[in-house]
């Protein structure tokens, strides 16, 4: 393999040569490219005819079926800075030297927290009298314990787990998960916690059986917070649980086993029909027990009646199907058995809306009691091959047992489904993939780039990793360290290796581009948590409390909240999630893409979320060299240099200072005078006196993107500046919606009170209001103002009128309907949040 | 290309400039082999990239019938299916809801063209333009007779797990060709098709070769893709915003050694301002001559047509239009109204689209596929109980045989492939598998369906995973 990239290499450069030589077409140059990528690559953009990766031996022989080996060490060093250095050395790498310490606290709390240091972390941690990997290892040691670590870590287990707040798209009713987040929060308490490695694996897959305490219940959400498939097919949901579990947790890839015996690893598909048995002998019951009793409020209880009221909605309407019927004495129990098989396709529809709102209010209160996503024993289930994974095609019989590779003669589970015995099967020291899987993904994590490049696979196919050594040291030194992930970290924290620079000599960079030899630090940029959640910190946004349930991230009022606490909606995740690589949740991930999109771009430019943020962080600044050098210092933490500082004024001089960012502004006029005055105050969609409605000096008026409401003495008016000169159509329709009042007068005029079209509307009517031939100049304004007819209440109107000419839509009030422009100190602080200084850590 | 040169010179300048930069990222990340460059962000993963041999058709536009067509209603004729009309067929299928006798098709059918493709009156329109384009496809066959699999199927190749769909593995594997647009979308009027976004997932593809759904009943050409409109500042002064934050990028990149990834998301930025301008104007059809707009008619399929074709115009790779949200086209009763008010509103606009790609020397670099889910039984359905309403005039789903055709990127055209027995109802000759028709279609882009591979979790996954032929008789 190594040859042929090489030879590939030669050939590229070859191939530059002649490109310089014969100006070949960019699309020429294109191609050779994809010729080379054809025969240079795995899988680089997965481009097809990528030779399979070669075998390395089979079966048992496998390197990662053989027990890690403690490597030898001379001991003069880190281990993981001897064991890096032999490689080092036979490669002839030679390493660079150590970040400077800013950098290296950064880099620490990003891996440890996903934020930035505070200023008093950084006051700390910058005067600390220790130096070098002493230092590092105190400063780890600080950053680990503060809470926000387990938000961060919580989220890498997150994808592993396929997480989500809801059911996905395979499902119309009922798709809340309402508890899902209690799963999320036991994640984040176990990381905080340091729970050991091996105990946070049982947890999850067997707390029912081991007499855990309550609150660990909730880890066996890991079983229950899967994809719902259609028409609720078991087979498929257990294939999942199976899935997540051993790819999860042992990396290896046992639901390929499920239709035929596994293409390369040693999994019949007798093995893939043993752990079947296992994990459908139990089921997630109706009723959840709940983690805590909330004490009693009024909102709690106004919770309970309104619970109670929805559930006897779906009773009486089963009632009513089926006079026969009988209300059940939990009154949440809407089990299937007991009824509505007997309801034909319309009545379940209705059955399915019925029902599906108790859940959502469930999801939806802040009231409804915490309770564990639970699994409880059922029937044991004697599992029998599905022939080719065909549910319906019954094969051999097989015993309920662990992985035939790693299991001892004769050896099958004896208690019950054998759940618990299978959860114990998956760290014990016979088993040797769970350790170095867990070794391998906390490397990943910590240092930007795995040792083995399939987190989620380390079967027969995968080549030995170049740092075998290193791997079984980190594997080794977890379990000798009584699984604690804490320890692991803050073990490859203090190395030297880790507290590299990442910039490094061009000819490294060419020799060891993927870094396979760690002579230099991995450059990282942030993943969506990362980026977000420190984006909330420097503005002073952030919300620091922990746990609960999610919050939605993409709409206005936009939730301070660290990105852990938003909404997963499996299926239709929000537009910022998708752009950044967020995984989809419908199947375990180990490792995310990350992709580099101009939908990214879009969204850090144009979202209004960033603005709130942006506009909060330069608040009460105003335009001076001081405010500038403070907005760089929060979030870049320095100082702007001479010529950053001089090209920034430069730009803020001519940066724009609109009101409000485009062609429409929202105000009103006094009567009988025709100098038009602003609404001071835009909030969640609309221009207002103030803060308080009725304002005590504006009163009701108001605009919002479909219309507004007038005062009394007041006419409020959209204001429209023409960009050009032309020869408009003015359309639209004004309607006053509600019966009462006296209905309200829309006139269209010029900025001199020149009245082009007057329309009085009366209550409850509406009046189209078109005008054609309208001449305006550039620059020049045109006034949509709306009087009240002398009694002021019931005058909310609505008026979104458009603008046309020959060619087409000039204008739309409803769709350009906008708030603040963004002055220029926001403008410079967005900036600064969506540069590559921010987004990257080096 | 030719068609990509039709009056958007800008992008093309821009493209190159692009692929020039990147190309060298891209060339030394190849060297390097490593297996998840995607990962490594040095570059855009929807670049284009050059399929395994040169393929006839470089992009695809999906014509989702969604809810099912029934074939003998539309392009497969049967006169011995008149003959039984009312009586019992000497053929017994299971169906998924009772069924009872022949139902004759309610429409006539006529030859057109050339090749004498029999059409139904209902596609009267399509049959007159364009029936020496079409390759009809009569003997398809789908799995099981319900809708939500059997979408997965025709969509994602797979009928239960989340599996990437079409448009994603060919984004995928041909990047797409304009930057400043999004690669593969997703257009359905009104909302979401059942199965919603399944229907055009990435599956375990990265994010970016999803489907971007856009509601095509939003007149509004803002609306169509999020963020794309600032709303914040003017455009001239975002242009001066980005350029003071380039300079930022410049200086940072330069004191690191001109790392690819910085490169590559300092310019992520001027791709998503030309976006912004490049966007709106794709899905603006009143940008469109007016005879051009008359031509397709100015009705909802009529607008999403024209926007379909201005998408592959600029280098769109996948574009899949949707019917209608829901199922229209699941008529279990009154199929004779429905069917001719559902062929009725898309009709003109089909044959608008193939008149229209074909007049601009578009068609034969442009895959068209025509057909549902699945296709409807030839007998009637019963009444059942909350599942219809009861009139006994409509037809149940049918996954044993029906039709879809494709027209243009490389398929013999005025062709018909394969057949149903004597009543429509089951594939009897040549019969194709929706994995097939699969096989056939990436052949038909330049890849071998067998080696447009995606490792993942432990394997190499494919579209057809582990079936698909394709169909030579298909190929011009």
């Amino acid at each position: 393999m190594a040859r042929v990239i090489m030879g590939a290499f030669e050939f590229y450069k070859l191939m530059r040569k002649w490109k310089d030589t014969k100006r070949a077409s960019v699309s020429n140059h294109v191609r050779f490219l994809g010729f080379i990528i054809f025969l240079g690559t795995g899988n680089l953009f997965g481009f097809p005819n990528s030779p399979a990766p070669k075998k390395e031996g089979t079966s048992k022989a496998h390197w990662a079926f053989q027990h890690p080996v403690k490597p030898t060490l001379e001991g003069k060093l880190h281990p993981i800075d001897e064991l890096l250095a032999r490689k080092q050395k036979e490669g002839g790498f030679e390493a660079v030297g150590e970040a400077s310490r800013a950098t290296r606290l950064r880099r620490l709390w990003h891996v440890a927290t996903g934020l930035l240091p505070n200023r008093a972390e950084r006051k700390q941690w910058m005067a600390d009298k220790r130096t070098g990997v002493e230092w590092t290892k105190a400063a780890t040691e600080a950053a680990l314990a503060r809470k926000t670590f387990g938000e961060r870590w919580s989220r890498h287990w997150l994808d592993v787990a396929r997480y989500a707040d809801t059911r996905g798209a395979a499902v119309t009713q009922n798709e809340d998960y309402p508890y899902a987040y209690t799963y999320r929060d036991w994640v984040i308490g176990a990381f905080n916690k340091d729970l050991p490695y091996d105990r946070f694996v049982h947890l999850q897959v067997a707390a029912d059986l081991m007499k855990a305490p309550l609150e660990d219940q909730a880890a066996l959400g890991f079983l229950t917070v899967g994809r719902a498939y259609q028409g609720g097919q078991r087979h498929l949901l257990v294939a999942d649980q199976i899935d997540v579990t051993t790819r999860g947790v042992m990396g290896l890839t046992v639901t390929c086993a499920r239709c035929h015996d596994h293409k390369s690893d040693p999994i019949p598909t007798a093995d893939f029909y043993s752990l079947y048995g296992v994990f459908a002998s139990a089921s997630m019951p109706k009723n959840l027990p709940k983690l805590s009793e909330p004490e009693d409020s009024p909102g709690y209880r106004e919770f309970k009646e309104e619970h109670r009221k929805l559930a006897m909605e779906v009773h009486k309407f089963i009632k009513s199907a089926i006079p026969e019927y009988e209300t059940p004495k939990d009154l949440f129990d809407f089990s299937m058995r007991k009824t509505p098989h007997k309801l034909n396709q319309t009545q379940r529809d209705k059955f399915r809306k019925l029902s599906s709102k108790v859940t959502e209010l469930e999801a939806k209160s802040l009231y409804s009691p915490d309770r564990a996503m639970i699994v409880r024993e059922g029937k044991v289930n004697n599992p029998y091959i599905f022939t080719r994974g065909n549910p319906g095609a019954r094969g051999e019989k097989v015993p309920r047992q662990f992985l035939k590779i790693f299991r001892e003669e004769g050896e099958v589970f004896k208690n019950g489904s054998g759940r618990l015995e299978l959860a114990m099967r998956l760290t014990d020291d016979r088993n040797p993939l769970t350790a170095r899987v867990w070794a391998n993904r906390v490397w990943m994590h910590v240092v930007g780039t795995p040792l083995v490049d399939t987190p989620g696979d380390f079967g027969v196919e995968t080549v030995k990793p170049k740092q075998l050594e290193l791997l079984d040291h980190l594997a080794l030194f977890l379990v000798e360290n009584k699984w604690s992930t804490k320890a692991l970290i803050t073990h490859i924290t203090s190395s030297q290796s880790w507290n590299r620079e990442s910039k490094a000599p061009a000819g490294l960079i060419e020799r060891d581009p993927e870094n396979r030899y760690f002579a230099r630090s991995n450059r990282v940029r942030k993943d969506l948590e990362a980026w977000r959640d420190s984006a909330l910190q420097v503005s002073g946004r952030l919300d620091g409390n922990l746990g609960g349930k999610p919050v939605t991230l993409d709409k206005a009022p936009f939730s301070d909240r660290r990105t852990v606490y938003g909404r997963v909606r499996r299926g239709y995740l929000p537009a910022v999630m998708r752009a950044f690589d967020f995984p989809g949740s419908e199947e375990a991930l180990m490792r995310r893409s990350e992709t580099t999109t101009p939908m990214q771009a879009l969204y850090l430019m144009n979202s209004p979320s960033l603005h709130v943020k942006a506009r909060s962080l330069v608040k009460g600044l105003t335009v001076s060299p001081e405010s500038v050098q403070q907005i760089y210092q929060r979030i870049f933490h320095r100082p702007a240099s001479v010529e950053e500082l001089s090209a920034t004024m430069t730009w803020l001089k001519s940066a724009a200072t609109h009101r409000t960012a485009g062609a429409w502004d929202y105000g009103y006029l006094t009567r009988d005078s025709l100098e038009l005055k602003s609404l001071p105050r835009y909030k969640d969609g609309r221009w207002t006196g103030g803060p308080q409605m009725p304002d005590p000096k504006l009163g009701w008026l108001m605009w919002n993107a479909a219309g507004g409401h007038p005062e009394l003495d007041k006419s409020a008016v959209l204001s429209w500046k023409a960009m050009e000169d032309g020869e408009l159509t003015i359309e639209g329709v004004l309607k006053v919606p509600t019966p009462n009042g006296n209905g309200v007068r829309g006139r269209v005029m010029r900025s001199d009170g020149t009245v082009l079209g007057e329309w009085p509307v009366d209550q409850g009517k509406e009046s189209a209001t078109r005008l054609t031939g309208v001449k305006v100049k550039a620059g020049e304004h045109l006034w949509f103002a709306v009087d009240s007819r002398g009694e002021q209440s019931h005058d909310s109107f609505y008026w979104a009128p458009r603008l046309s000419d020959a060619r087409g839509e000039v204008a739309n009030a409803k769709d350009e309907f906008g708030g603040l422009g963004l002055k220029p100190l926001a403008q410079l602080a967005q900036v600064l949040l969506l540069s590559n200084e921010f987004f990257f850590v080096d | 290309m030719k068609h990509h040169e039709q009056g958007h010179g800008g992008y093309i300048g821009t493209r190159r400039e692009f692929l020039s930069r990147y190309g060298m990222g891209m060339g030394a990340l190849a060297m390097g082999g490593l297996p998840s460059a995607v990962a490594s962000g040095a570059t855009s993963p929807l670049s284009p990239k050059m399929p395994q041999k040169r393929g006839k058709a470089k992009a695809v536009i999906h014509l989702f019938m969604n809810g099912g067509p029934s074939q003998v209603d539309t392009f497969d004729p049967k006169p011995e299916l008149t003959k039984y009309d009312g009586k019992k067929i000497p053929l017994e299928l299971k169906t998924e809801r009772p069924t009872g006798m022949a139902m004759k098709s309610p429409f006539s059918f006529k030859k057109y063209g050339e090749s004498g493709l029999e059409v139904s009156e209902i596609f009267s329109k399509v049959g007159e333009a364009c029936a020496d384009e079409l390759c009809v496809i009569r003997s398809m066959r789908a799995e099981v007779p319900n809708h939500e699999p059997s979408l997965l199927l025709m969509n994602c190749g797979d009928s239960r797990l989340p599996r990437p769909s079409v448009g994603s593995w060919v984004t995928y594997g041909l990047g797409t060709e304009n930057q400043n647009l999004p690669g593969f979308v997703s257009m359905c009027p009104g909302g979401y098709p059942i199965s919603r976004t399944q229907n055009w997932q990435s599956g375990f593809l990265p994010a970016a070769y999803q489907g971007n759904y856009v509601d095509s009943k939003n007149k509004d050409p803002k609306k169509l893709i999020e963020h794309i409109v600032p709303k914040h500042l003017e455009r001239s002064k975002q242009r001066e915003q980005l350029d003071f934050l380039r300079q930022l990028n410049e200086k940072h990149a330069e004191e690191r050694g001109r790392d690819q990834e910085l490169e590559a998301r300092l310019e992520s930025f001027e791709l998503a301002y030309r976006m912004q301008l490049e966007a709106t104007d794709a899905f603006d059809v009143s940008k469109e001559p007016k005879y051009i707009r008359e031509m397709y008619g100015d009705t909802l399929q009529g607008r999403q047509m024209l926007i379909t074709r201005r998408l592959v115009e600029r280098g769109v790779r996948f574009v899949q239009v949707w019917h209608g949200a829901g199922q229209p086209w699941d008529n279990h009763d009154d199929l004779e109204v429905n069917h001719r008010k559902l062929a009725g509103q898309c009709d003109q606009a089909i044959a608008a689209l193939i008149t229209d790609l074909k007049m601009r020397g578009m068609l034969d670099e442009t895959l068209v596929l025509w057909g549902g889910e699945f296709g409807r039984t030839p007998v009637v359905e019963m009444p059942k109980k909350g599942t219809n309403a009861g009139k006994i005039n409509g037809r149940d789903h049918n996954h044993y045989g029906f039709t879809t055709w494709m027209a243009g990127g490389g398929v013999k055209g005025g062709h018909v492939h394969g057949s149903t027995d004597d009543f429509g109802f089951a594939a009897a000759t040549d019969k194709v598998h929706v994995h097939d028709l699969h096989a056939t279609m990436l052949h038909l882009l330049g890849f071998d369906h067998e080696a447009l591979t995606y490792r993942y979790s432990g394997r190499d996954f494919r579209l057809t995973d582990v079936h698909g032929e394709v169909i030579e008789d298909l190929l011009a």
